[in-house]
This record gives C-alpha cells, sequence and structure tokens, in this order.
C-alpha cells in the first residue's frame, strides 16, 4: 500500500490551550517500503500515524492510501503501539484475534473464521511464542507481549503496518533481537511498514528511509537514504557504511559532535 | 519491567509442593477455628475470675444454650434479614453499576449528578430514614429497610465501576477504532471485561454495607428480622440471646464475603 501525505497539519486546540504539533508534512512511501520516522519527543511522530491510519484527523491537507482519500480507520492497517496493548483477561491467542472480531462485528472480515485462527497459530508459530498460545499476557516477558502485539496487527493481513515506537520500552538487548525478528517477518509478509523511533541505530538498521522530523511543531527535514543490502543482520551494525547513515541521521537532526560546548564561545 | 525474550519455560504460576498446600489449605481454615477457640476459653476463664453478672457477660455456655435451644428462631430472623440484605444489595448495585457507566461515558451526567451523588454519600444514610418514614411509613412501599440498604450498596459500586471503565487507555480504545469498531463494540469487548474486577470489589464493599444497612435500620425501627429480635432481647436483658443473635449475623456475613471473594477469584483469574 502506498502513501501519500499531502500538507497535512494538525492543530490541537482546547479551551487554553493551542498546540500546532504537525505543519506542511508532505511525504509519500511506496508500495512495500520500510520507512522509519524518526525525531525528537513530542514532535507529532505519534500524531502523524494516526492521521495515516484515520484515527484523527488533520487540520490541513490530505492523507492518500492507494490514492484513495483517508477519512476515519479502513480497517486495512494494523497499528502497533507503544505499549503491548494486550487484553489482559484474554489468552495470547484470542488477543491475536481481536482484530476478527471486531472486522467481523462491522461484517469487514475478509477471511472466514478458521482461517483466521489458522493464520494466528502460523503467526504465533512465526513470532516463536506457540508455547504460549493459551497462556494470559500476564506470564510473558515484555518484549513477548509486544511480539504478540505484532501477530495482532498483522493478522487481518493488513497492507500497511503503522508501529509507534514498540521497542521503546525494551532493553537495548531485546530490542536489537526484536528488530531483527520483525525484518524477517517483513521479509515474510512484505508489508508496507511506517516505523516512528527515536533511536537513530534502530531506524537506520530497519529501514530503507529515514525520514527526519524537526522539533514541534513536527516538519520534515530531510530524508537519508538506507541503500545498505537486505538481509540486514546483526553484525551489520558495526559496519562502515551503517555508522555512515547513523552519522547522516544524527547531522540532519542536529546533533553535532558535542565539540561546541567545549568551545569558549558556545553557539 | 522484564523483557527477557530468552525465556522458554512453559508458562506456569509459580506453586507450592502439593504436601506444602494441602497444609496451607488446612491451616486457612484451623487458625482462625483455634484463635476462635482459644477466644472462648479466655472469655469463661475472665469470667470466672471476675465473677460476672450473667447479664454484662453471660459464660459462652449460655451462649451455646441460646444457639441450640432457639437457632430455629434465630435461622428464620435472619433469613428475614437476608431477604431485605440481598435485594437492597442486588438493586443498589445495578443502579450504582449504571450510575457509574453513565458517570463515566456522559460529561453532562458527570458535572450535574456526580457531585450530588457524592453529596449524598457521605451523608449518613440512616439520617434518611425518618424521611422515608414520614412518607411511605413502616412496612410501606417502597420498603424503608430496602432503600436504606440500596443507598449503602449504591455507592462503593458506582465509585468502583467509574475508577474500572477510566482506567481504559487511549491505546486500547484505538485498537478497537482502528479496525473500525464501533463504540458500542469497544464498551462491550473492552470496558467491560477490562472494569469487572473493579466492579466485583466494590460489590463485595457493597455486601458488608447492606449487611451493615438492613441491621441498622432493624435496630432503629424494630419490625422484622434479626435486627429487631436483639431489640427485643435487650428490652427484657436477654444478653447470651444478643451475643448468640451477633454470632449468626457475623456467620452470615463471612459467608457472603467469602462466596464474593471466591467469585471474584474464578472470574478474575488473569487478573
Amino acid at each position: 500500500m502506498g502513501i501519500r501525505l499531502d500538507g497535512i497539519g494538525k492543530i490541537f486546540e482546547t479551551d487554553d490551550l493551542r498546540v500546532e504539533a504537525l505543519s506542511g508534512i508532505t511525504a509519500e512511501v511506496q508500495d512495500h517500503e520500510f520507512v522509519s520516522i524518526i525525531g525528537p519527543s513530542g514532535c507529532g511522530k505519534s500524531t502523524l500515524l494516526r492521521l495515516i491510519s484515520g484515527l484523527i484527523p488533520p487540520t490541513a491537507g490530505t492523507t492518500f492510501l492507494d490514492d484513495v482519500a483517508v477519512d476515519g480507520p479502513t480497517g486495512g492497517i494494523g497499528f502497533v503501539f507503544q505499549a503491548p496493548t494486550l487484553l489482559k483477561w484474554r489468552t495470547v491467542f484470542k488477543n491475536v484475534m481481536f482484530p476478527y472480531e471486531v472486522l467481523a462485528s462491522q461484517r469487514n472480515a475478509t477471511a472466514s473464521k478458521a482461517e483466521f485462527e489458522e493464520r494466528a497459530h502460523k503467526l504465533l508459530k512465526m513470532a516463536g511464542i506457540e508455547e504460549f498460545t493459551h497462556a494470559y499476557p500476564k506470564q510473558l516477558s515484555g518484549g513477548m507481549q509486544q511480539r504478540v502485539s505484532i501477530c495482532r496487527a498483522l493478522i487481518h493481513d493488513p497492507d500497511l503496518l503503522l508501529m509507534d515506537e514498540p521497542f521503546g520500552a525494551l532493553d537495548e538487548f531485546t530490542r536489537e533481537r526484536m528488530n531483527e525478528e520483525l525484518l524477517r517477518i517483513w521479509r515474510e509478509t512484505k508489508k508496507t511498514v511506517v516505523f516512528v523511533t527515536h533511536h537513530i541505530p534502530e531506524a537506520v538498521f530497519l529501514s530503507d528511509r529515514v525520514l527526519v522530523m524537526s522539533r514541534r511543531p513536527g516538519t520534515i527535514l530531510g530524508e537519508v537514504e538506507i541503500d545498505l543490502p537486505r538481509p540486514r543482520l546483526a553484525e551489520m551494525r558495526e559496519s562502515v557504511e551503517f555508522l555512515d547513515r547513523v552519522v547522516e541521521t544524527r547531522h540532519l537532526i542536529g546533533l553535532g559532535s558535542g565539540a561546541e560546548l567545549l568551545s569558549e564561545d558556545p553557539v | 519491567m522484564a523483557t527477557d525474550v530468552e525465556v522458554v519455560a512453559p508458562p506456569s504460576e509459580p506453586v507450592a509442593p502439593p504436601a506444602r498446600r494441602s497444609i496451607d489449605r488446612i491451616r486457612r481454615f484451623s487458625d482462625p477455628l483455634i484463635f476462635g477457640v482459644l477466644i472462648t476459653i479466655g472469655w469463661q476463664v475472665i469470667i470466672q475470675i471476675f465473677d460476672f453478672h450473667p447479664v454484662v457477660l453471660p459464660p459462652p455456655s449460655r451462649v451455646w444454650t441460646v444457639l441450640s435451644t432457639q437457632g430455629d428462631f434465630l435461622l428464620e430472623s435472619m433469613l428475614d434479614s437476608l431477604d431485605t440484605i440481598i435485594r437492597g444489595f442486588l438493586y443498589g448495585s445495578l443502579f450504582g453499576w449504571a450510575a457509574g457507566v453513565a458517570i463515566t461515558y456522559s460529561p453532562i451526567v458527570r458535572r450535574a449528578i456526580h457531585p450530588i451523588l457524592v453529596a449524598l454519600f457521605v451523608v449518613p444514610k440512616a439520617i434518611f430514614l425518618p424521611l422515608l418514614i414520614l412518607w411511605w411509613g413502616v412496612g410501606g412501599f417502597p420498603d424503608h429497610k430496602i432503600v436504606v440498604t440500596m443507598l449503602l450498596a449504591f455507592f462503593p459500586v458506582t465509585e468502583n465501576t467509574i475508577a474500572g471503565l477510566s482506567g481504559v487507555d487511549r491505546e486500547m480504545t484505538e485498537l478497537s477504532r482502528s479496525l473500525g469498531g464501533s463504540a458500542l463494540f469497544m464498551f462491550r469487548k473492552i470496558a467491560l471485561p477490562f472494569s469487572l474486577p473493579f466492579v466485583l470489589a466494590g460489590l463485595r464493599i457493597a455486601m458488608t454495607e447492606a449487611f451493615i444497612g438492613t441491621l441498622f435500620v432493624e435496630i432503629l425501627v424494630p419490625n422484622e428480622g434479626i435486627g429487631s429480635r436483639i431489640v427485643d432481647a435487650q428490652d427484657v436483658s436477654n444478653t447470651q440471646f444478643i451475643i448468640a443473635a451477633i454470632v449468626v449475623i457475623a456467620a452470615f456475613g463471612l459467608a457472603a464475603y467469602f462466596l464474593l471473594q471466591w467469585i471474584e477469584k474464578r472470574l478474575t483469574k488473569w487478573y
């Protein structure tokens, strides 16, 4: 699924507060592309994801999914939140099946329940958590819970996967493992992925392209083409080419060497 | 936060070895029983030493005599009260739950009604008794006992329902909404089960409140039920009957509490 953002702006207004979260965002994501959006906290990255999914409307501009203007959630999208957001009264399996129930309640399910169940088993196996199929979320670690939530986002075979800092709460070791797992899943399913993060090496490791956003109001400062070979393995993180892209991204964000803090006359 | 993805042990609760568990189970009943026996012995000893008059403090043997000879009468009176307790509990909880739902989801109800409910909450419910009797008389409709019991059962359920439903976070709502789920679907499949542990905890409190409400009214306005029989016994200085009645009430209260706790555990294993 291709995405086109055309002059997107978003202003949040309450009685005594007016926040311009996004301003003049124009960008494109190709079908099957893995694009990361990176930027400082509060730059409107999550807001942008919610606009793409149709959960909230923009105050300016239009979002197009495969050239169709978005005006509300469609059901053809998989959303992975920062927290696993599992329904803790349901087993892992029933959590993964939740999208089926929502879609069926709208008579919008594209396949039968049996087909969904079969896919749920396949996904849990692919994510390496099939032995926890009938466990409750509280019995799983944070990393495993997030795997369940990724399976849930894929169960209805959406063309587009939106991920909002899904590994932000994980430690560095687990995060790297999850990055590799995610790429493996992506290779097997070939979804279009928009991945929000504020972790630069993560964005570089995963993406075909990294979009860099500014502080509020969020605008797109530029993009870094990650033309590194795939499949990407852990050892790539130590290569010069990888570090070059990280540095390039850092500079685009405006993170320098830190030397300016040592000079007599700080800028 | 635990984040170890290497964990491959099958999911299971940490459990004590079987022998240890059955001992724990026995002790859960034996410990309070032994303690109760000790109190009874101590009670008897104190009476022997200080030579209390039986009207002030009758010996346990006399209380036991009441329990064994007038047991049927006590039980009958208790069941009379229990009828009011259970009906007041059910109606009060039902209205309390509905009020909690309305307050959570309707800003108008929240602004207009909630402060009034809280104001009612802090007023001792027995204060309404003179009014209720003035309006309907003793034994009128709706029964003043049930109304006071309902009022007491109402608030814990309302407050816990609000707390439970408000705990549903934005992402859980978005999970349903991003797939096109309706507001009703979200309520049924997410908000309801999410709030269940809170509501059940509220029900457990409401049950104890219902006991308090019914018995309090029976003592203030003697009519039917075990509370009224306690007042009768007081009139003739029948202390052992009062204590026997307290034992019966406590036994039923305990049973109701543990019944609800058991239901709570069965329904919220995942929590």
